[in-house]
C-alpha cells in the first residue's frame, strides 16, 4: 500500500502557492468526479488524521469528522456516509474508502460549524493518506438575560442576533442565531462566526382566540433601543464570549388595530386566510387567523410602517395587502381586499447549445427563471425548464413589480435579452397589473458568457497566513453598463474563486474579508473601494484568470 | 365596505363590556406558609371543551383577580397558564380545569386556581471522554409504566457547554432521557441511558450528569425484488420499511428505498427487529411482515389485494367543528392506521393502508369515544374488528360522548379519619383491557378521573412504587392499597373511596 503525508490541509497557515497550484488542479478534477466509476474490486485506501485546537495546538477529542463523495454513494450503507469521531487523543481513521475525491468537513460543540466541507483529499487505489491536521476555532457566544418593565425575567422570549447583509434593495438585517430564554430570563446564543451583530428581542405575544392577535411586549434591541438602527453593533471574534448583553423589554404599546378581510371577486369574508404584517424593511413580525366572519384585530403592535398581506384559495387564488402606518396609540382600522392572482407565461429561448450538451444532454442541466421583488416581497421560480428551451408560467403572482433572472443549472447561460410581446425591454424588469394584461414574454438565454477564475493574496501589512475562510469575492457591472449584467458573489473555496455565465461587459472585482464587511451594493462604497479591486472587461465565451488582494476589515 | 368595518369593531377584546355576554370572574393564588398569596400575570383561558378552540383570555392585575366577559354558550372549560407554575386546583377541585355551564347574558360563576410553583431540572451531557456535547435532544417524560411511551413533561437542547435546564416541570414521576442527532459511521448513535427522577414542587434537581454512550444501530442488509407493480408508469416507486413495536429502522421509524427499473430495492444499516413493508407511488400497497435477525436477500413479493374501511361516523352527542380521527390499532402490534372523517358529512374512506388482521378502533380525541360499529345497521362489535386480505369492509361508528365521571379519596387510617399523612405522594391507576391510566392525588388524597370510557375497570392507588412496578396485577393487590373492580356505565359518576392498609 502505498502512503502519502498530508499536513496542515487547513485554511489557517495553509500557503497561497499551495492554493494557486490547487485550483486548476480542483477545476479539472471536476470532470473527472463524474466521469470517475468505482469497480467492486478497486483496491480500498484509508484516511487517518489529527483535528486540533488552532487556538492552543491541543488535541480535540470527540470532534466529527466526515467525508462526502461520489464514489462512497456508490456503496449502499458505506459507514464513512455519516461521520466518525475522533479519540481521546484527537485522532481519526477510516479504513476501506474506494479511490476518488473526498470532500470533508469537521466540527465539534463549541467550535466553528461551516455548512459546507471545509477542503477535500484524493485517495488513490490502496492508498494510504496519513497525517491530515485540521485545526478548529471556537465560535463565538452571546449571552445575557431579559426582563419585562416591572424588572421580572422573561421566560420563553426569543432573542435572535442579527447580522447585516446587503442586497439590491438595501442593507438589511437578517437572523443569524436564535435562542430562547429560560425560566430565569436568561439566554445563550452559541456557534457563532465571527463578525457584526445587533441582538434584539422579539415583541412576544399573548395566547388569545382565533382572530385576534395582541402583544404583551414590545420588541427591543440591546441596549434598550426600539429599532435596529439604535442598536448597538456587536463585533465577535473567534472564540469570543461576550456576556451581560442585557435587554429590558417594555411593556407593548396601546394601538389597536381592527380589520376584515374579504375576497375582493365574491364579496365574502376571507374564508381560511391567514393575515401577515411586515415590517417596512421585510421583517416578519407576525400572522393572525381572522375568524368567520374574515374579522382580525392585532393589539399592542409598535409603532412604525408595516404592510398586511393575504394569499388564499377561494375558488380563485387571491392575494391582498395594505400600507399601515402606525403613528400614534390608538385604534386604526383597516380593510383587506384580495384580488386575483395574476398568470405571466413565457419562453425561454436557448441562443446556442453550450459546449457538451450533445455528448451527455442530462448532464447539462437547464434553466430556472426567477422573478425577485424588492422590500422582502415573495420571489419566485420555474419549474426548470431544459436546457434547449421551452415554456415557463407563473400562476400566482401578486400584482407589482418584478425584476427578471436567469439561473442556469450545471452550464453557463445568462440573460442576454428578455421580451415582451415582441418588443426588447431595456431593463430585465416587468410590471404584473392587476387586469392580467400582460403579454407573453421571451427570456433569450445565451451560453456564450464569460468567465472569471482566480486566487486571493492577503493584502499589504496583512499577516501571510491571514484566514482566508469566510471571504467572499464579489463581481460588479460597472456604473453604466448593460443593465441585464448582474453581481455575482462567491464564497472563497480554498483560496480560489469561480464566476460563470457573466455577460459580456466591465466589471470590477472585490475581495472582502467577510459578507457582511461592505455594502457593495451602494454605489458610493464601491467608488471608494475602486482603487482596491480589479476591473476585468469580458467579451463573450472569455475566460479570464485574476489575482485579486484581500481588502481588510473596515 | 364601511358595514365590514362596523362589524370589526364588534370584536370583543377582554378590556371592553359587551352585551349578551356570559361573566366569569375570579382569583388566582398560591399558598405561601398555608396562606394564599394572589398571583399576577396569569394567563386564564377559556376553551371550548370539544374542540379545545380559546374562546377567551385574560390576564390577572396584582391582586391575582381577572374577569372574563364574552359571547360564551354552553360548556366552557376553564384553566390557568404562567410560566414556573402548575394548576393544583381549580374551583377547589384537584385538577387542572373545570367545566362550567354557561348562558348569554348571564353568570358562569366563579372560578378560583391554585397554583404551586413548577420544578426545575438541569444538568450537563458529556462525551465518552468527558467532553460536553451540544445541540443533544433532552425529552423530561412521565413514568407510566414500562410499556408506555409517557408523556413529554419538557424538552430543550443541551448547549455549547453540554448544559441543559427543563423548567416548568409538574411534580411527579419522570425519566429524562438523551439523544445525539448524529449517526456514526461505524452505526452507532450515542445516547444518554434514562434517568429515574421523582419531583417535587417547586423543586430544583441539579446535577445531573448524562454520559453519552455508543448504541449499535443497523448492521444488517435486507434486499428483494419487487413484482406485480408497472414499474415504466410515470412517477417514482418507494419501498418503505416502517417499524413494528420499538424498533428502529436504523435511522428512524421509517426507512424509504427506489425501486430500480427491474424491481429491485435493498436496505442498507436495518436493525433487527419486525418491520412492516409497503410500496407507495401515489397511494400505498402493503407488501407483508418482514422480520429482520440477519441479511436477508431475494425476498420476493408483490401487493397484497387491497385492503381498509370505508364509511361514516354517527354521532349521538354534537359532533365537532371539523373534524375527528379513528385509529385502527393493530392487535398483532404491527400498524395503527388513523383514518380521518371530516364535517359536516363525517365519511371516510381508507384503503391500502392495512393489513389483513385484527383491529381494536379508538377515537383520537379525549372528548369522544367509540360506542358501537355496524355494518349494514347491524351492530358487530364494540370496538373490535377483522379484516380479510382483499376486504373493504363499510361500517358505521356510532360515536357518543357520554363519559363516566370518577372522583375519590385515599385515606390513611393512622393518619386519623380522613386525613393523609403529610408529604404522601399517592397517585391512583386506572384499569381496563385497554391499559392503565393514572393521576396524582392531591395532598388531601382528592383524584378525578375524567372521561372515562364506559366498560370494566380496576383501580388501584400507590405511594411508594414505580409505576412499573405496579403494572403486574399481582403487585397491584400488594401496592398499599384496597384494588376495587367496578363497571362504569354511560354518563354515569362515581365515587370511590380508597384505604391505604399498610
Amino acid at each position: 500500500m502505498s502512503s502519502r503525508l498530508i499536513r496542515d490541509l487547513t485554511t489557517i497557515g495553509w500557503s497561497t502557492r499551495c492554493r494557486r497550484l490547487i485550483v486548476s488542479l480542483v477545476l479539472s478534477s471536476l470532470t473527472l468526479l463524474h466521469a470517475q466509476t468505482p469497480e467492486p474490486d478497486q483496491k480500498l485506501g484509508r484516511i487517518s488524521g489529527l483535528v486540533v485546537s488552532a487556538h492552543t495546538g491541543e488535541p480535540l477529542k470527540g470532534a466529527l469528522f466526515s467525508i462526502m463523495g461520489q464514489s462512497l454513494r456508490r456503496i449502499p450503507g458505506h459507514p464513512y456516509g455519516k461521520p466518525t469521531r475522533t479519540g481521546f487523543d484527537g485522532t481519526f481513521q477510516l479504513t476501506d474508502i474506494p479511490p476518488g475525491r473526498y470532500y470533508y468537513a469537521c466540527k465539534k460543540s463549541g467550535y466553528e460549524a461551516g455548512s459546507g466541507p471545509s477542503g477535500h483529499v484524493d485517495v488513490g487505489e490502496s492508498e494510504s493518506v496519513e497525517g491530515m491536521v485540521i485545526q478548529l476555532r471556537r465560535s463565538g457566544v452571546i449571552a445575557g438575560r431579559v426582563v419585562d418593565s416591572d424588572g421580572e425575567p422573561l421566560p420563553q422570549a426569543q432573542v435572535q442576533a442579527y447580522r447585516q447583509t446587503f442586497g439590491r434593495e438595501g442593507a438589511r438585517l437578517r437572523p443569524a442565531a436564535t435562542a430562547m430564554t429560560d425560566d430565569r430570563g436568561i439566554y445563550r446564543i452559541f456557534r457563532l462566526e465571527p463578525g457584526k451583530y445587533v441582538v434584539g428581542v422579539r415583541p412576544l405575544n399573548e395566547l388569545r382566540p382565533r382572530g385576534e392577535l395582541a402583544y404583551e411586549y414590545a420588541g427591543s434591541f440591546y441596549p434598550n433601543a426600539m429599532t435596529a438602527t439604535e442598536a448597538a453593533v456587536l463585533r465577535l471574534d473567534w472564540g469570543q464570549e461576550m456576556g451581560n448583553v442585557d435587554l429590558q423589554v417594555p411593556a407593548a404599546p396601546r394601538t389597536l388595530l381592527t380589520g376584515a378581510a374579504f375576497n375582493g371577486v365574491s364579496g365574502r369574508p376571507c374564508r381560511g386566510c391567514v393575515v401577515s404584517i411586515t415590517a417596512e424593511d421585510g421583517t416578519a413580525i407576525g400572522t393572525v387567523n381572522p375568524n368567520k366572519a374574515g374579522l382580525f384585530s392585532i393589539a399592542g403592535l409598535q409603532l412604525g410602517s408595516y404592510q398586511l398581506g393575504t394569499r388564499f384559495n377561494d375558488g380563485d387564488r387571491l392575494f391582498g395587502k395594505q400600507d399601515l402606518l402606525v403613528a400614534e396609540e390608538r385604534t386604526y382600522e383597516v380593510e383587506l381586499v384580495a384580488h386575483r392572482l395574476q398568470v405571466v407565461e413565457g419562453t425561454v429561448i436557448a441562443g446556442k447549445p453550450p459546449p457538451g450538451s450533445a455528448e451527455s444532454p442530462r448532464r447539462v442541466g437547464g434553466f430556472i427563471v426567477q422573478l425577485g421583488r424588492g422590500g422582502g416581497g415573495r420571489g419566485h421560480s420555474s419549474q426548470p425548464i431544459p436546457p434547449t428551451g421551452g415554456r415557463f408560467r407563473f400562476e400566482e403572482l401578486a400584482p407589482g413589480a418584478y425584476r427578471v433572472g436567469l439561473r442556469s443549472m450545471g452550464t453557463a447561460f445568462y440573460l442576454k435579452n428578455l421580451l415582451l410581446g415582441g418588443r426588447r425591454l431595456a431593463k430585465p424588469e416587468i410590471n404584473v397589473t392587476s387586469d392580467g394584461s400582460l403579454p407573453s414574454l421571451t427570456v433569450d438565454a445565451s451560453a456564450d458568457g464569460a468567465s472569471v477564475t482566480g486566487t486571493v493574496e492577503p493584502g499589504r501589512g496583512q499577516a501571510a497566513d491571514v484566514n482566508l475562510s469566510g471571504a467572499i469575492v464579489a463581481i460588479f457591472p460597472r456604473a453604466g453598463g448593460n443593465p441585464y449584467m448582474t453581481d455575482q458573489q462567491d464564497r472563497l473555496r480554498e483560496g480560489f474563486f469561480n464566476f460563470r455565465g457573466l455577460a459580456p461587459g466591465s466589471y470590477t472585482l472585490f475581495a472582502l474579508p467577510r459578507r457582511d464587511a461592505f455594502n457593495l451594493y451602494d454605489p458610493e462604497v464601491r467608488r471608494a473601494l475602486q482603487s482596491r479591486g480589479k476591473v476585468v472587461n469580458l467579451s463573450p465565451e472569455q475566460e479570464v484568470s485574476v489575482e485579486l488582494t484581500l481588502i481588510p476589515e473596515p | 365596505m364601511l358595514r365590514r368595518l362596523e362589524l370589526a369593531v364588534l370584536l370583543v377584546f377582554s378590556a371592553g363590556p359587551v352585551s349578551a355576554s356570559a361573566f366569569v370572574a375570579g382569583t388566582v393564588f398560591q399558598l405561601e406558609k398555608g396562606r394564599p398569596s394572589p398571583l399576577a400575570k396569569v394567563t386564564v383561558i377559556a376553551r371550548a371543551p370539544d374542540t379545545k378552540q380559546i374562546l377567551a383570555t385574560a390576564r390577572t392585575d396584582q391582586q391575582g383577580r381577572f374577569q372574563l366577559r364574552r359571547d360564551f354558550s354552553g360548556k366552557v372549560s376553564f384553566s390557568a397558564r404562567k410560566h414556573g407554575y402548575f394548576v393544583k386546583t381549580a374551583a377547589g377541585r384537584a385538577d387542572s380545569e373545570i367545566v362550567l355551564e354557561c348562558h348569554s347574558e348571564g353568570d358562569c360563576g366563579s372560578v378560583d386556581f391554585e397554583m404551586g410553583r413548577a420544578a426545575v431540572v438541569t444538568g450537563r451531557v458529556v462525551g465518552e471522554y468527558s467532553d460536553p456535547v451540544e445541540s443533544v435532544e433532552i425529552v423530561l417524560k412521565t413514568d407510566d409504566g414500562e410499556g408506555s411511551p409517557g408523556r413529554t413533561e419538557g424538552a430543550t437542547q443541551s448547549d455549547d457547554r453540554g448544559l441543559f435546564r427543563i423548567s416548568g416541570v409538574k411534580p411527579g414521576r419522570y425519566r429524562l432521557s438523551a439523544r445525539a442527532g448524529y449517526v456514526y459511521g461505524d452505526n452507532t448513535q450515542y445516547r444518554g441511558e434514562a434517568t429515574e427522577l421523582e419531583v417535587l414542587e417547586g423543586g430544583f434537581i441539579s446535577g445531573i450528569r448524562i454520559v453519552l454512550a455508543p448504541v449499535k444501530m443497523g448492521i444488517f442488509h435486507v434486499s428483494g425484488k419487487l413484482t406485480g407493480i408497472d414499474l415504466n408508469a410515470d412517477g417514482f416507486h418507494w419501498v418503505e420499511l416502517r417499524t413494528v413495536g420499538s424498533a428502529s429502522a436504523g435511522l428512524g421509524r421509517m426507512s424509504s428505498q427506489t425501486v430500480g427499473p427491474t424491481g429491485s430495492f435493498t436496505f442498507a444499516g436495518v436493525n433487527q427487529g419486525r418491520y412492516v413493508l409497503s410500496y407507495r407511488t401515489g397511494e400505498r400497497r402493503m407488501l407483508g411482515v418482514v422480520e429482520v435477525n440477519s441479511d436477508i436477500s431475494g425476498l420476493n413479493v408483490s401487493p397484497l389485494p387491497l385492503t381498509g374501511v370505508v364509511g361514516r361516523l354517527k354521532f349521538e352527542a354534537a359532533p365537532p367543528a371539523h373534524g375527528i380521527a379513528l385509529s385502527f390499532v393493530s392487535k398483532e402490534g404491527l400498524i395503527s392506521p388513523r383514518v380521518e372523517a371530516f364535517a359536516p358529512d363525517f365519511e371516510f374512506d381508507e384503503r391500502g393502508d392495512f393489513l389483513p388482521g385484527s383491529y381494536r378502533v379508538q377515537v383520537a380525541s379525549r372528548d369522544y369515544y367509540l360506542k358501537e360499529l355496524r355494518e349494514r345497521g347491524r351492530a358487530v362489535s364494540f370496538r373490535d374488528f377483522e379484516l380479510r386480505a382483499g376486504d373493504i369492509v363499510q361500517v358505521e361508528a356510532v360515536i357518543a360522548d357520554d363519559f363516566g365521571y370518577l372522583h375519590g379519596r385515599i385515606k390513611q387510617p393512622r393518619a386519623g379519619e380522613g386525613e393523609v399523612i403529610p408529604g404522601t405522594h399517592f397517585r391512583v391507576g386506572l384499569k381496563s383491557e385497554d391499559g392503565t391510566r393514572s393521576v396524582a392525588a392531591d395532598q388531601n388524597g382528592l383524584f378525578v378521573f375524567r372521561n372515562v370510557i364506559p366498560g370494566s375497570y380496576t383501580i388501584c392507588a400507590w405511594s411508594d412504587l414505580s409505576e412499573a412496578e405496579v403494572k403486574a396485577a399481582e403487585v397491584w393487590k400488594q401496592a398499599g392499597s384496597a384494588v376495587r373492580a367496578f363497571d362504569v356505565e354511560p354518563g354515569m359518576e362515581i365515587e370511590i373511596d380508597l384505604t391505604a392498609v399498610r
